[in-house]
């Protein structure tokens, strides 16, 4: 942000300081440090016991009577001339922090106070603001610091550092306060000024780096001081109640996750698999392959996966992935990125991984549930239109899922996209030792029972245009035909299923809808002729791989029939083109180079965490519970 | 340690020999360093491909400071790939240079991933006031390294709004009278540009005569010296401390056991200097 011009009605007409009972020597080498940072011309007043003597000519000392009074001494001969900085602790600030405060003033006119963020000047870590953090968690990285807003508008608080508003300092000189001690007048101010409408503004990136400890920044009252002014402003704990209430905390404690930088940059990253069922289908196989890509990657993170506990078992995650952490379930703690491996069925799910990460993502794997509706339900409509208005990352398993996704549900514009795809790498489908499985005379009808499979129709047809070809078919009604056997592929493990594949003369995937396609690829793999639906996404995938099987599409009933009749008798077919999507000799994507897209999008979405974009998803969660 | 050099030229008329130094400079004092290159160019001939080196053309807007800002826009968030960015000028090599040998990365690893900036401290000799804000020394910015994270907080290396604030159309009184610039600093800047110098016993090398035809080429130096002072006041609201490398290296020489917690003010870190000491009043 550069920086805006002020007028001479913003400049700071005075700073107060409040000593307190510093020693003499330290006071004066202080009061000449900072008149160095601060510039000859600042006119500054101190609250001090020392000696009168000890005062840099320069300087005015303000003593006798309570604090409030010398609030308002020094609040009267600043507002002559401009805004009035109040320190509550010898703190070396300098004109810059000074400058960059009163530039806050133009923001906004009613904004009366203005205070900065402090550093602890060892650690070069940000303290929290006051209030009511969750966690023990104090402070954030300073490298953090980007990832957050320029500003929020707390409510009164009291910090070391303050800009008070000139017409607000001039209200203050006008009042007769009585309270004693300084920190407590100045919280008096803020309160007395908040119900004329004098808001306080904190800059999050202006900065002051301190040695003093956290609660000598955020002064707290004594219990006297504070009794008199609670029974003074009864409204005093509604504004941090409602400050409480607001997120700023509770991103503030996620950013601290999301460190890019040295000395420790590993991402705490969580993978959320809780969609994997305990059974092997199109939805484990690309869970499951994304994370073997990661682990071969090895990208800089700290992974946590939560799975149901019965997939969990059921694919062996702690053994396959032992640097990872394997969740039963969702674990309560913060991420730089919270990331989906599959599409979310509720919103619930999208506020779950709000909740634990500054950045979320989720995986599409397709947009069938929604197109056919007896499989999905309005909860998901909601759940992806969320995601699409208020997600920081969508990965897709193909361009043809991206296209669907976009036209159902409108992107907004700061939403990273990445297509993936799936492995189309020969060796992640095929099983070396099903490589010469001799080819037996059989159709494969490939599919389930879901209508947008079409292997009913699918398997009439071919049964009547090939009435002595034996066809096996998954999904297919369990009706007594002579040449047809139905297949179930949940009672069947995936080496048997891969040597039905293996050994089919020609496969038959008739579905009118995927968003991957999975089982063609494995039967290209195996070298088989695989007859598909014609559909934008094979050329997409043909593009990408080089299989020795064939890839024939067909769009009407008899192309189906003169397709599968034509591979039967070693006819010549029209096959899809392999390859042309690959520069040169390039090797097809395997599970690394997918999961390579995955990573990319989600260090670009934690790079880029937007915090408007965090906000605007936390109100919208926060209005999808009321 | 990773460092991406974001290297600001206008042709290679000028200071031909900049870009072979710096790489002279990467090889010889940070050998050990992985560097990555990216040369913006601000000139108005077409580029032309250069063997090992990613080029891109700049704005020339504001000079090194949005030519910067474009480089930084090209790289993304690969920014955070990198330990230290490096912001050099092709006129690194002119004027105090002595400083340049006095790096290595030992010094570098000091800042990195630190709220702080390293370079060659320059300072008036008294305060001066920049858009309402006092200041007096400042980062020479042909050539210092910035922490991607400070980079980041900062957004942009511009500093400086609106040009119009500043100047008016008489070479004789080249400011406007309501200038956000203090009395001292339009004399400095005057006599550092057009005269003696600011009174520390160097002058500028390409000092030159204001008049019509110079006004334009003086606003645009106007707006980069003041981008430069603005750029030290931005990093300082920001928390982000000004290390001086030869300071640094005084302290290294003395036999730094350890990391260095806290960067003092500049005034000290200049007259602790072993070489060059600048002794101001103490702080």
């Amino acid at each position: 942000m550069s920086s805006p011009v002020r007028g001479p009605a913003e400049r700071l007409g005075g700073l107060l300081i409040d000593l307190g009972t510093t020693p003499g020597p330290a006071a004066r080498r202080y009061l000449a440090q900072l008149r160095n940072r601060v510039g000859p011309e600042l006119p500054v007043d101190v609250r001090w016991t020392g000696p009168e003597d000890d005062v840099p000519a320069n300087t005015r000392l303000l003593r006798g009577g309570p604090g409030a009074r010398v609030l308002a001494r020094a609040a009267e001969s600043a507002a002559s001339r401009g805004h009035l900085g109040v320190l509550l602790t010898p703190l070396l600030t300098d004109s810059a922090v000074l400058g960059g405060l009163l530039d806050a003033f133009g923001l906004d006119e009613m904004v009366g106070f203005v205070a900065p963020r402090f550093a602890d000047e060892r650690g070069d870590r940000v303290w929290f603001l006051p209030g009511a953090a969750p966690g023990a968690a104090r402070s954030l990285p300073r490298q953090c610091l980007s990832l957050l807003p320029p500003h929020y508008f707390t409510t009164e608080r009291l910090a070391a550092c303050l800009i008070i508003r000139r017409e607000v300092a001039a209200e203050i000189a006008a009042s007769e306060g009585s309270l004693e001690s300084l920190p407590a007048a100045v919280l008096e101010a803020t309160l007395a000024a908040r119900r004329r409408g004098h808001r306080m503004l904190v800059l999050n990136h202006v900065v002051v780096p301190a040695p003093d400890a956290w609660d000598r920044l955020y002064p707290v009252l004594d219990r006297a001081s504070s009794d008199e002014l609670y029974a003074r402003w009864p409204d005093a704990n509604a504004g941090e109640e409602w400050f409480d209430e607001l997120p700023h905390q509770r991103r503030e404690v996620l950013a601290a996750t999301a460190r890019r930088a040295r000395p420790a940059s590993n991402l705490p990253v969580l993978l959320d698999c809780r969609g994997v069922p305990a059974f092997h289908n199109g939805t484990s196989e690309a869970a499951i392959g994304l994370l073997d890509g990661i682990r071969g990657i090895g990208p800089s993170w700290v992974i946590d996966l939560a799975f149901n506990a019965d997939a969990a078992r059921f694919h062996r995650i702690a053994e396959r992935y032992p640097e990872m952490k394997v969740e039963h379930g969702i674990p309560e703690r913060a991420y730089a990125s919270a990331v989906c491996l599959n599409q979310p069925w509720h919103v619930s799910t999208v506020a779950e991984l709000h909740r634990r990460g500054l950045t979320i993502g989720f995986n599409m794997l397709d947009t069938i549930a929604w197109d056919v509706v007896y499989l999905g339900n309005p909860e998901m409509a909601k759940a992806w239109h969320f995601v699409a208005a208020h997600g920081d990352g969508l990965a897709y398993i193909s361009e043809f899922t991206r296209r669907r996704f976009r036209f159902r549900f409108p992107l907004a514009p700061s939403v990273l996209e990445t297509v993936t795809h799936l492995s189309l790498d020969v060796a992640d489908y095929r099983d070396p030792a099903l490589a010469d499985a001799p080819e037996e005379d059989f159709l494969l009808v490939f599919g389930n029972q879901y209508d947008h499979k079409a292997v009913a129709p699918t398997v009439d047809l071919l049964n009547r245009a090939f009435p002595f070809q034996r066809i096996k078919a998954f999904g297919a009604p369990d009706e007594e035909r002579h040449n047809v056997t139905v297949l179930q592929s949940g009672h069947l493990s995936s080496q048997e299923i891969d040597r039905l594949v293996a050994s089919a003369r020609v496969v038959v995937f008739p579905s009118h809808y995927e968003g991957f396609g999975l089982p063609v690829v494995r039967s290209l793999a195996y070298g088989r002729s695989v007859v598909v639906r014609a559909c934008s996404l094979w050329p997409e995938i043909a593009g990408l791989m080089r299989m020795p099987g064939r890839l024939v599409q067909f769009s009407a009933p008899h192309e189906l029939v003169e397709a599968v009749g034509k591979l039967l008798a070693g006819e010549p077919v029209d096959a899809l083109p392999f390859g042309g999507g690959l520069a040169g000799e390039a090797p097809p994507p395997g599970w690394r180079d997918c999961a390579r897209r995955l990573v990319d999008l989600v260090e670009r979405m934690v790079s880029g965490a937007s915090p408007e974009r965090w906000y605007a998803r936390d109100r919208a969660l926060s209005l999808a519970r009321t | 340690m990773r460092i991406l050099t974001l290297f600001v030229r206008h042709g290679t008329s000028r200071y031909p020999e900049a870009l072979p130094e710096l790489r002279r400079f990467q090889r010889s004092q940070l050998p050990t360093v992985d560097h990555h290159l990216l040369v913006i160019d601000n000139g108005e001939a077409p580029l032309q491909p250069e063997s090992g080196v990613e080029v891109m053309a700049g704005s020339n807007r504001l000079w090194e400071f949005s030519a910067w800002d474009e480089g930084l826009a090209r790289v993304g968030h690969r920014l955070w790939d990198y330990d230290l960015v490096h912001l050099v000028t092709s006129a690194f090599g002119t004027l105090y240079t002595r400083y340049i040998d006095r790096l290595d990365h030992r010094l570098l690893e000091q800042v990195a991933g630190r709220g702080a900036a390293l370079g060659h401290i320059d300072r008036y000799n008294d305060p001066v006031e920049l858009l309402g804000c006092s200041t007096q020394a400042w980062l020479r910015s042909a050539f210092f390294y910035l922490p991607p994270a400070e980079l980041a907080t900062l957004g942009s290396l511009v500093g400086v709004p609106d040009p119009g604030l500043f100047f008016s159309e008489d070479p004789a009184q080249p400011f406007r009278a309501d200038a956000p610039l203090s009395g001292n600093l339009r004399r400095y800047i005057l006599d550092w540009l057009t005269g003696p110098g600011t009174g520390q016993g160097v002058t500028w090398h390409s000092r030159f005569v204001l008049s019509r035809e110079t006004l334009p080429y003086f606003r645009a130096k106007v707006l980069a010296l003041l981008n430069e002072q603005m750029l030290a006041i931005r990093l300082r609201r920001q928390g982000c401390a000004l290390v001086d490398v030869t300071w640094l290296a005084t302290r290294r020489a003395a036999g730094w056991r350890a990391n260095i917690d806290v960067f003092p003010d500049w005034r000290v870190q200049l007259a602790e200097r072993d070489t060059d000491a600048v002794p101001l009043p103490a702080p």
